[in-house]
């Protein structure tokens, strides 16, 4: 039965943290975080539990749609936050070509359910050893009296619930998976817990570590492991890029099984194959994106992303909402 | 089943026919000019960059290359450095930076976003203000400067990169080059920088900032010498903020035939020596409205309020 209907989870907590790994730069400070993280957990958990009631009310080809382009626009911006970061390490030596294979190629073999459950739990496992390890390299780092005093400013915390309200594909993606058992017990709440935990738990270890100084840094989090030593090992941030890698791979590999869901794809079993052409067409489609977006300005890109997952968000209620008050049956399938 | 192949092989060629039209090829390995280290000087009112650059086309790792630029700005000193070389600048093995020996708050942040931009992502960068020396004097002297300056950082234990120096919003602890050792400057925002040669006082500095975890040193008119781990504890009391410096494998000996070879009394010497310059560090510091060894954080977290006025003193231990 397990495999027949594998877990998703490991993938969208995956795919959430890739969200958090791969940030550019920090979006607030600890204390205003731990302030608004109630709040921010409940108003994105309660947006994908409303998405997940009305997803099948009011699906429709425009909606899908609108949902495939979300989730090629999110899968875009990962490919070019990671490129970002490379070029950022090593200037000049990755191009963009060179890392859109790198994190595509392995999705075609992760083109069937259970392959993505399975390597999602297992790169998960290698984030949190990797996670470990870049903690204990930079402990000797870590200062309390770096903690920022100031009082708490509302500008401050403005920002920090904007940041934890950002909706991310992960929260909708349960509303299209086919049955109870894939989604699992609060399922949603689960995720916008985990990544608000998550991402408050990263703020706070950048700012033990760069204090003040922590909204200036560039692509934090592979600035403190870049710093981190532990025994003979000076520099340990290649570890950290290649569990990274591999966990963008992995989240390539959920949009592109959420991409074949909702454009109906063949599949004679639900854990069957997604055709190789369809896979051609998805890298292709995310190719072109990435060439075209690559200068674009990355902040405001992951901005009208967030706008336009809220918009999305926001259209699937307001017409579950009236299709359920007025008495419209839910078609049989997701 | 021939059919899918063959849509698959159309839709790769596709993918790859969009790729070279959009250009998404990317730029080819090219030769690049490795930074070592930046130093940067202020000279008749105008910057001065002084790259030191890895001779790639030498075996030997210690060998150099100097190139220098100069501008309004030091930016643009960078910028007119960087034009004077053929290859891309690669500032990813950047570990060494001077700043000019003027430097204040508000110069050090501009060049900590220089730095951050340009030479990101490097946070290991190793920050020393420079003496006054001229910018050809620094040409002559870059590859030297560096093994030196290296050596100081090693011997010492100092810990002074980019990030550690500003981990505090209005005030930062940056150590100054001397020929022996090491200074100290306290630069605060809007106040000018208080600069220490003297070594007990620099390197006690150093330790209680974190920046250091070494005293060695020789105190009481050069007639002590002093080699000794140090760690610091913060108690926040009442009415007092007591700092503990825990000494390790302290060596004290007397150099000259005054003071006898005595363990109690080298220690005594060495207290009295300590608790002045803590004394005095805490006086100039609060005059300028800085808080460099974060007493008030301290109290705040420990007593509920940042209690800048009140007392501290420095207790030392031997481990």
């Amino acid at each position: 039965m397990k495999r027949d209907n594998p877990s998703l989870y490991g993938a969208l907590q995956l795919g959430l943290l890739v969200n958090v790994l791969l940030r550019a730069q920090t979006l607030f400070w600890t204390r205003e975080g731990l302030a608004t993280l109630l709040s921010g957990i409940l108003v994105t958990a309660a947006v994908g539990l409303v998405f997940a009631r009305t997803w099948p009310l009011a699906q429709c080809l425009a909606l899908r749609c609108g949902f495939i382009a979300l989730l090629l626009a999110g899968s875009g911006l990962d490919i070019l936050s990671l490129w970002q970061l490379y070029s950022a390490v090593y200037p000049d030596v990755v191009n963009l070509f060179g890392i859109c294979l790198t994190v595509l190629i392995p999705v075609a073999y992760l083109r069937r359910v259970s392959a993505i459950a399975q390597t999602a739990n297992v790169v998960l496992g290698l984030l949190l050893v990797a996670c470990v390890i870049l903690v204990l390299s930079v402990a000797e780092r870590l200062r309390i009296c770096n903690l920022q005093m100031a009082a708490m400013g509302e500008a401050d915390c403005l920002d920090a619930m904007r940041a934890q309200c950002t909706l991310y594909p992960e929260l909708l993606l349960p509303a299209l998976w086919p049955d109870h058992e894939k989604r699992g017990t609060h399922t949603v709440l689960r995720l916008a817990a985990f990544g608000a935990v998550f991402n408050i738990g990263v703020h706070l270890l950048l700012e033990l570590f760069f204090g003040a100084a922590m909204p200036d840094a560039r692509n934090p989090l592979h600035q403190a492991a870049r710093c981190g030593a532990l025994s003979v090992f000076d520099r340990l941030e290649w570890l950290q890029l290649i569990v990274w890698t591999m966990a963008v791979s992995v989240k390539l590999a959920l949009h592109l099984y959420a991409v074949t869901r909702l454009a109906d794809a063949p599949r004679t079993t639900e854990n069957s194959l997604t055709a190789m052409p369809f896979f051609a067409g998805y890298a292709a489609v995310l190719l072109f994106l990435c060439a075209v977006a690559r200068n674009w300005d990355f902040a405001v890109m992951s901005q009208w992303r967030n706008v336009a997952a809220w918009g999305f968000a926001a259209a699937v209620a307001g017409i579950g909402g009236i299709r359920w008050l007025t008495g419209f049956a839910a078609p049989k399938k997701a | 089943m021939a059919d899918r192949i063959c849509r698959a092989k159309k839709s790769l060629i596709l993918a790859v026919a969009v790729l070279l039209l959009t250009g998404c090829a990317g730029r080819p390995l090219i030769e690049r000019e490795i930074v070592r280290a930046i130093f940067f000087a202020r000279e008749d009112g105008k910057e001065h960059a002084v790259l030191l650059l890895q001779n790639q086309e030498s075996e030997d790792s210690s060998d150099y290359e100097v190139a220098s630029g100069e501008g309004d700005s030091a930016a643009q000193a960078l910028a007119d450095a960087a034009e004077s070389l053929d290859g891309v600048m690669f500032y990813g093995l950047t570990d060494l930076v001077t700043l000019p020996a003027d430097c204040d708050w508000e110069q050090l942040q501009e060049f900590a976003s220089l730095l951050y931009e340009t030479a990101q992502p490097s946070p290991e960068i190793t920050l020393f203000v420079m003496d006054s020396r001229t910018r050809d004097n620094l040409e002559q002297t870059a590859g030297d400067l560096y093994d030196e300056m290296q050596a100081v950082e090693k011997k010492y234990r100092i810990s002074c990169g980019l990030e550690s120096v500003l981990s505090q919003a209005n005030q930062a602890i940056l150590p100054c080059w001397q020929e022996t050792g090491y200074g100290i400057a306290v630069l605060r925002a809007g106040a000018p920088p208080l600069r220490y040669v003297e070594p007990v006082r620099a390197q006690l500095a150093a330790v209680l900032c974190g920046q250091s975890r070494k005293l060695e040193f020789v105190f009481s008119d050069g007639s002590i010498s002093c080699t000794a781990g140090a760690t610091v504890l913060f108690h926040a009391l009442r009415d007092r903020t007591q700092v503990i410096l825990r000494l390790q494998d302290a060596s004290l000996s007397s150099l000259t035939q005054d003071i006898p070879n005595e363990e109690q009394t080298l220690r005594r010497l060495l207290s009295a020596e300590l608790e002045d310059a803590f004394a005095q560090l805490c006086a100039d510091t609060r005059a300028i409205g800085a808080d460099p060894f974060r007493l008030g954080f301290w109290q705040a977290c420990l007593q509920g309020a940042p209690g800048n006025d009140l007392p501290a003193e420095l207790v030392v231990e031997y481990a």
